[in-house]
């Protein structure tokens, strides 16, 4: 295996490590490892142990992996090369999963009961869209137009390569399409959790930002599909060289910055924004592994995600 | 400040119920004035987590007692709500029939007569200042 690849798959583990290790710092206040605990829980020494018993195994397995990574894989030979790094990789991923679930039980023990008690604003907020409409039917017409692109270009390219280009202009409009509804959701149907005054305006701006960056990441895949799918229509080589490549990394990375920025910026005003709202109102026994929630109780179809601040779940159990 | 409501899911009083006192009181006080948009009744329902109907059925009520113009889908709207007449002796007497239930609830409750005394007449006081 060359040594590009080795350093590349390395780089990738840390990187994945790190973000592993520093997930738990996004969840909201009174959000701990998915379980609805006191807002002051995370300044206790339990709430520390708990983390470095989240992040040990993880330090551990990644450094662990890297060895191997190093000092076998480069011996093997044939298919086993790859095979074996992609191994590592699942096992570095499969351990972070094991250990969050390891972290989540632990938390059980520190779980505050919902509390019965609701208050919520009757003034009608007015909710729109960040931006209006347009900017969130872009990736859409980016799609339509490579479309229409191709509609032009139909009689100079064979039929497969035609079909080809299609199916890889697919994968956009279909995720897009399912983003849109998303995206519709959480503006208009969302819960409010806070019913007025700074922590409102904090949820707010919350969901404006997280709104913004997935968005951020709409643009960014329906950019790489369709420009694979007008290289392979020989529409352009814009999707083809080094520097195509380039560019979508330094995107990405823009783009990993971003959110990093966001959650460390979120993170402390929620600690400096008196009264902001603890948990969510949804009973922690009706997520399952802090990533399902089924409450046929609960007439919202969306609810703000357990396992991090800026994203939404739905209600399996909505009628 | 933002007008809000409070209730409690694990109170023997319906929920439909005490939206509906908690939105009156809110209504009598001026904290929502006419033209006010207050959330439909979907928006309402997911944000304190209960059944689309228990909302409706709060909000026909004080649209019965001329708090709200109900509007499909645009949620409603607090009106303007004339004076009402002075109301009948008996309608009179079943309201004060339902003052001494609650007084003797609270009773019941171990709340001590004296202090029940005191809270009435602040709660007097205030209604007398604000006429």
């Amino acid at each position: 295996m060359p040594l590009s690849i080795l350093l590349i798959m390395s780089v990738g583990l840390v990187v994945g490590a790190a973000l592993q290790c520093l997930a738990p710092l996004n969840f909201r206040p009174g959000i701990f490892f998915g379980v609805t605990v006191d807002a002051e829980f995370r300044q206790t020494e339990d709430a520390r142990r708990i983390l470095w018993h989240y992040r040990r195994p993880i330090i551990v397995i990644t450094v662990l992996c890297i060895a191997t990574l190093w000092l076998v894989v480069p011996r093997l030979s044939g298919p086993a090369g790859p095979i074996a790094a992609s191994a590592l990789v699942f096992v570095g991923v499969s351990v972070a999963i094991v250990s969050m679930a390891r972290a989540t039980r632990h938390v059980r023990a520190f779980a505050k009961p919902l509390s019965p008690i609701r208050t919520v604003s009757v003034i009608s907020r007015k909710r729109t869209l960040p931006g209006g409409w347009l900017p969130l039917f872009g990736p859409m017409l980016i799609v339509g137009t490579a479309r229409w692109l191709l509609l032009l270009k139909r009689e100079s390219m064979p039929a497969e390569v035609y079909r080809a280009a299609l199916a890889l202009l697919l994968v956009p409009f279909v995720t897009n399409a399912f983003g849109m509804w998303v995206a519709w959701l959480t503006t208009f149907r969302m819960r409010q959790i806070n019913a007025g005054g700074p922590a409102a305006n904090e949820e707010s701006a919350d969901r404006r930002s997280g709104y913004w960056l997935r968005l951020g990441l709409a643009y960014f895949q329906t950019f790489l599909w369709v420009a694979m799918a007008l290289a392979v229509a020989r529409i352009t080589t814009a999707a083809t060289g080094p520097r195509s490549v380039l560019i979508m990394w330094a995107t990405l990375v823009v783009l990993a910055i971003i959110a990093l920025v966001h959650v460390v910026k979120r993170r402390r005003l929620a600690v400096d924004t008196p009264g902001v709202a603890i948990a969510d109102n949804t009973p922690d026994s009706c997520w399952k592994w802090g990533i399902i929630y089924y409450n046929p109780e609960d007439p919202a179809l969306v609810v703000e995600t357990r396992t991090g601040r800026s994203g939404c779940d739905l209600n399996f159990g909505n009628k | 400040m933002t007008p809000t409501i409070t209730i409690d899911l694990n109170a023997p009083i319906p929920v439909y119920r005490q939206i509906v006192d908690a939105m009156r009181h809110l209504l009598v006080n001026g904290a929502l004035q006419p033209g006010d948009q207050i959330p439909t009744v979907r928006q309402l329902a997911i944000d304190l987590g209960v059944h689309f109907n228990t909302v409706a059925q709060a909000y026909r009520l004080l649209a019965d007692e001329g708090w709200l113009d109900l509007k499909r889908r645009r949620g409603a709207v607090v009106v303007d709500r004339r004076k009402p007449a002075v109301p009948s002796k008996a309608r009179q007497n079943q309201s004060l029939q339902r003052l001494r239930e609650l007084i003797a609830q609270l009773q019941s409750e171990g709340i001590p007569a004296n202090q029940i005394a005191t809270q009435l007449r602040k709660l007097a006081d205030t209604l007398v200042e604000g006429e």
